[in-house]
């Protein structure tokens, strides 16, 4: 077991505490915060033994260099609200850094919209701030706001409407690397830059690519570009009765969002998650089956009637604006919030139960809808998945969810687990997966090339990184 | 740290090849290529690896030889050999990136690997709206192919059509039309690390995958982002998003009639752009940019030195231009587009002496029709003829970039027309609208028969991207001769960029196989060039 011959918890603690003070440097709650409700064993072998709160990039530079010789791995999160902190991979213990202290707003720009940030911002807090100020701007949500801008950026989760594809919006990173630089990518490499959130690539090589999925870097801030309030906000929606509707839905969105008729994502979702984001927000939901379909269009009038006018010729099922959803209907209730760009609740707590989640990616065709929706429903039958379907232009993501307690944890871990093999061996990607479930998937789709690509990056950066290639690329990462 | 040690071009040492090695590793490389794909000595071809615009004497930069592999396996091949000999090499696409080092290395004596042979177009998916090419597929190359195929998808080129696709990518050049960041394009890259592995970015990582072009480089494993402006890997295959035809576009100029007017033209066109009005890849064009299409400054007569303002206002009323031309496009559907043009007009209101027109109507007047083609993606070499503005012409280009701001952009042009003429040039420039910022592209036009012209650039140059970097306004790619001064602008946290960047280098380069200097990015062994 990995934390049999680690530090003595008090003697942890006493160093981390060198860093960032006592009262923030602690042993994981019991709470049900970062995930207490798994089964004790595995949540002792796979739970972070200490977490803590660094209150600058100094104090992380501190920390990268301290943790390792202390024989713990890093895990990072920007608030730890998310599935991603709750579990490690358990190889070797860790410490936890939760960046919720790192919460400064650090500068909205009025006239552009680009926006500096903490990693730490939650969504609910910056949505406080554009209001409380009356910027003309929005921000991309997530139904609970006390979660990151960070997290959902970083872990490429798209939300539903004009702006959803989130990481086309982030414009420059400042991070730790494993190796205690602090580096900022873009135009923040230049001293004295009015540009750093505003010009993405600047010269040469761009590092961004470090910090995302690359897990080579503890992002501290970032320049992200907010969408201005559009003069009009038109919301769509449709029922569609199977997962024959659904793949046909998909194939007549994709010319219009090819040419921008359509811009950004259209959520499709199962009724199960429509029902658990009424329930997340404190209301109850009715049971039906089949799948939702929302999304919006923005900009003036003729824009957006020319784009409703190409919508109703493509999906005549579709319904706009008031007659798009009965308005006492609670899930379209709680949508529209969203794709207003309302959190629906914010809860610093989290999940009351685990949750096992992953994000499949394919081309947005009716076939490869229809080959998703068929390789995870054989497999998740059983475990009552909550499967919402993003379609973009160029992409069609799938995101599923499967709740969990402590007893039926192994099961549904292993449902999820086939269920992602059987996407890889398709020849689909997976972009996002509880810690649990990521390191096999993740290895299971990367070739020896990009493998080898991985463990030289890291031993270029992280002078702590495994010597074996078997090992790489996964040391340290990020959860959200 | 000390700051970066600048080096004049000129002072640099040839590329250290051992004679012996390079002996041998030709015979190797003749075994394996062919004969008549190795350059080498006196071969008449090898003449065509220079600069064309360069700023002192091309021959200066003459390389060694020269290697034309025609696939992957060859280039492993080569690559072998080259790391077995110790002999660095120095890739080219197609050696097109003119005004910023073309055909040439930045070292003499070096060896060049050109990738021009690797000229096909490998797959259009006219479904998911991309394109599989090899380094020497064209803008143009790609166009016709896109032609013969009747494909409704179109790229976005930049002004000369003659340069690689996946150059014009990596080396993050702009296009016109709204998918103008040609580095978001980017899906997925095909890659030889120094030690021959061969690596797939995103999802061609595996066998059985679905489209490799599917993601941008942003979504998944991130490594592709790495791989721009830099020399950690050869690149021999790129994925490229393309967009189809829309269903209506119209093309529009926007000219005003003062200088100081640049501000506001600014400030109007920001909020279009943020709302989706007006889209990325846009150019406000200097007035002399424009006329540089249709008239040359030996035509306009009077002193040789640049033009007063009481000449360029002569000049702007005879050829129907304003001091600056806003050239854009609207594109969607009829109705969508009327609506554009509505907003637009309705922003522009008040703004004394500014024209909007159609193509239609300003169809004739310079620079119009040239740029109504690069937004439907129609790459032409039309745009050259500009460099002819000072008779036999040359063009060195400054790109940087700055807040989309009206006073930001005013400040910078104001500072660039005041260091243009005062080295004797005159300031022919375009500001491009990108997603969230300018692009302040500054072409220093000068005569390749004037013997001292390149040099008084050169200075110009170095002029205009000191005080760049003092206003903040980071210089985005640049010619061979600069790239160890512009890499030490980049000074944040003790240059903490660079030094990452070397030690990437030394991690996935570490003998210094591939262009070494590349981006001001130089091996560890032997020494860097800075302390």
């Amino acid at each position: 077991m990995a934390t049999d011959n680690a530090l003595p918890l008090e003697v942890l603690l006493a160093r981390l505490a060198t860093v960032v003070g006592a009262e923030h440097a602690r042993e994981l709650p019991k709470g049900a915060r970062y995930g207490a409700l798994l089964p004790s064993g595995l949540a002792r072998r796979a739970r972070p033994r200490a977490v803590v709160t660094p209150a600058s990039a100094e104090q992380i530079q501190q920390l990268v260099g301290l943790v390792p010789r202390l024989a713990h791995e890093i895990w990072w999160s920007p608030d730890a609200s998310g599935h991603g902190a709750q579990v490690g991979d358990g190889r070797r213990p860790a410490v936890l850094l939760d960046l919720s202290r790192l919460a400064r707003i650090v500068e909205v720009d009025r006239h552009d919209g680009c926006a500096v940030l903490d990693a730490g911002v939650s969504h609910t807090a910056l949505h406080a701030h554009l209001r409380e100020r009356d910027l003309p701007f929005r921000c991309e949500t997530e139904a609970n706001g006390a979660s990151a801008v960070l997290g959902t950026l970083l872990e490429e989760r798209w939300s539903v409407g004009p702006w959803g594809e989130r990481e086309a919006f982030y414009c420059g990173f400042e991070a730790v690397l494993p190796n205690g630089t602090l580096l900022r990518t873009g135009m923040g490499a230049l001293a004295g830059s009015d540009t750093w959130a505003r010009t993405r690539y600047a010269y040469g090589p761009a590092l961004d690519g470090l910090c995302g999925h690359g897990g080579l870097g503890i992002v501290t801030r970032y320049g992200l570009w907010l969408a201005p309030r559009p003069r009009q906000l038109l919301p769509f929606a449709a029922r569609l009765a199977d997962d024959s509707a659904v793949a046909q839905a998909v194939e007549a969105l994709r010319p219009l969002q090819l040419t921008g008729t359509v811009p950004g994502t259209v959520g499709i979702a199962n009724e199960r998650a429509a029902a658990a984001l009424v329930v997340a927000g404190g209301g109850k939901a009715e049971a039906s089956s089949g799948w939702r379909l929302w999304g919006a269009l923005a900009g003036h009038a003729q824009r957006v009637a020319a784009a409703a006018n190409a919508l109703r010729a493509a999906l005549p099922a579709l319904r706009f604006g008031d007659d798009a959803e009965p308005a006492n209907d609670p899930a379209w209730q709680a949508r529209l919030r969203l794709l207003a760009g309302e959190p629906l609740f914010d809860d610093l707590v989290g999940e009351r139960v685990a949750a096992l989640c992953f994000t499949a990616v394919a081309p947005p065709t009716a076939v490869d809808a229809r080959a998703l929706l068929a390789l995870v429903g054989k497999r998740l039958a059983q475990v009552e998945p909550r499967a919402e379907l993003r379609v973009g232009a160029r992409a069609l993501l799938l995101e599923v969810t499967v709740e969990s307690t402590a007893k039926t944890l192994a099961t549904r871990r292993a449902a999820l687990q086939s269920a992602m093999n059987a996407l890889v061996d398709a020849g689909y990607g997976i972009t996002r997966a509880t810690p649990l479930l990521e390191r096999a998937v993740r290895m299971r789709q990367a070739d020896d090339g990009q493998r080898e690509l991985a463990r030289r990056l890291r031993a270029a950066l992280d002078p702590y990184a495994p010597r074996r290639a078997a090992s790489s690329g996964v040391a340290r990462r990020r959860s959200s | 740290m000390s700051p970066a040690l600048v080096k004049p071009r000129d002072a640099l040492p040839p590329a250290r090849v051992d004679a012996h090695a390079l002996d041998a590793a030709l015979d190797e490389w003749r075994t394996v290529l062919g004969p008549q794909w190795v350059l080498s000595g006196a071969a008449p071809g090898l003449a065509r690896y220079h600069d064309d615009f360069a700023l002192d004497d091309a021959r200066a930069r003459a390389p060694r030889a020269a290697l034309q592999p025609a696939n992957l396996k060859q280039v492993q091949k080569v690559l072998e050999i080259a790391r077995r000999r110790g002999v660095p090499l120095w890739p080219l696409a197609t050696g097109r990136n003119l005004g910023y080092g073309g055909a040439a290395a930045r070292q003499a004596g070096m060896v060049m690997l050109d990738l021009s042979r690797m000229q096909r177009v490998l797959e259009i998916n006219e479904t998911l709206g991309y394109a599989l090419v090899e380094p020497g597929v064209s803008h143009l190359d790609l166009q016709r192919e896109l032609a013969r195929r009747g494909s409704a998808l179109t790229a976005a080129p930049p002004a000369a059509g003659w340069g690689s696709v996946l150059g014009n990518l990596l080396e993050r050049g702009h296009g016109h039309t709204p998918r103008a960041e040609q580095f978001d394009n980017l899906c997925g890259l095909q890659l030889l690390l120094a030690d021959g592995t061969v690596v797939e970015t995103g999802l061609g990582a595996r066998e059985r995958g679905k489209p490799r072009a599917l993601l941008p480089w942003r979504h998944g494993l991130p490594a592709a982002s790495l791989f721009g402006q830099a020399n950690f890997a050869v690149v021999t295959r790129l994925g490229i998003a393309l967009a189809p035809r829309p269903a209506a576009l119209r093309a529009y100029r926007v000219s005003v009639a003062a200088e100081d007017d640049l501000r506001a033209l600014v400030e109007r066109l920001r909020p279009l752009l943020l709302e989706g009005v007006v889209a990325p890849g846009g150019a406000i064009v200097s007035l002399l940019l424009d006329a540089a299409l249709v008239t040359t400054r030996r035509r306009l007569g009077g002193t040789t030195g640049p033009l007063d303002a009481a000449a360029r206002a002569r000049l702007a009323a005879d050829l129907g231009l304003g001091a600056w031309n806003y050239h854009g496009a609207f594109t969607g559907s009829e109705d969508s587009v009327a609506g554009d043009a509505k907003v637009l007009a309705e922003a522009l209101r008040g703004l004394t002496g500014a024209r909007f027109e159609f193509e239609d109507v300003a169809g004739s007047s310079p620079g119009v029709a040239l740029h109504a083609a690069l937004a439907r993606g129609v790459a032409s070499t039309e745009a050259h003829a500009m460099i002819d503005w000072v008779g036999a012409g040359a063009h060195l280009d400054l790109d940087t970039s700055l807040p989309l701001r009206g006073d930001a952009a005013l400040a910078a042009f104001r500072a660039h027309q005041a260091l243009s003429e005062e080295h004797g040039f005159d300031y022919l420039a375009s500001f491009q609208l990108g997603a969230r910022d300018l692009r302040h592209r500054h072409m220093l036009v000068f005569a390749r028969d004037d013997g001292h012209a390149g040099a008084r650039a050169a200075k110009l140059y170095r002029a205009l991207a000191a005080a760049a970097a003092r206003r903040g306004d980071g210089v985005l790619r640049t010619h061979l001769d600069f790239m160890d001064d512009i890499a030490a602008q980049y000074t944040w946290n003790d240059q903490a960029w660079l030094r990452t960047c070397e030690s990437l280098k030394d991690a996935l380069d570490p003998t210094g196989l591939l262009a070494p200097g590349k981006s001001g990015l130089w091996p560890g062994r032997g020494g860097r060039k800075r302390d």
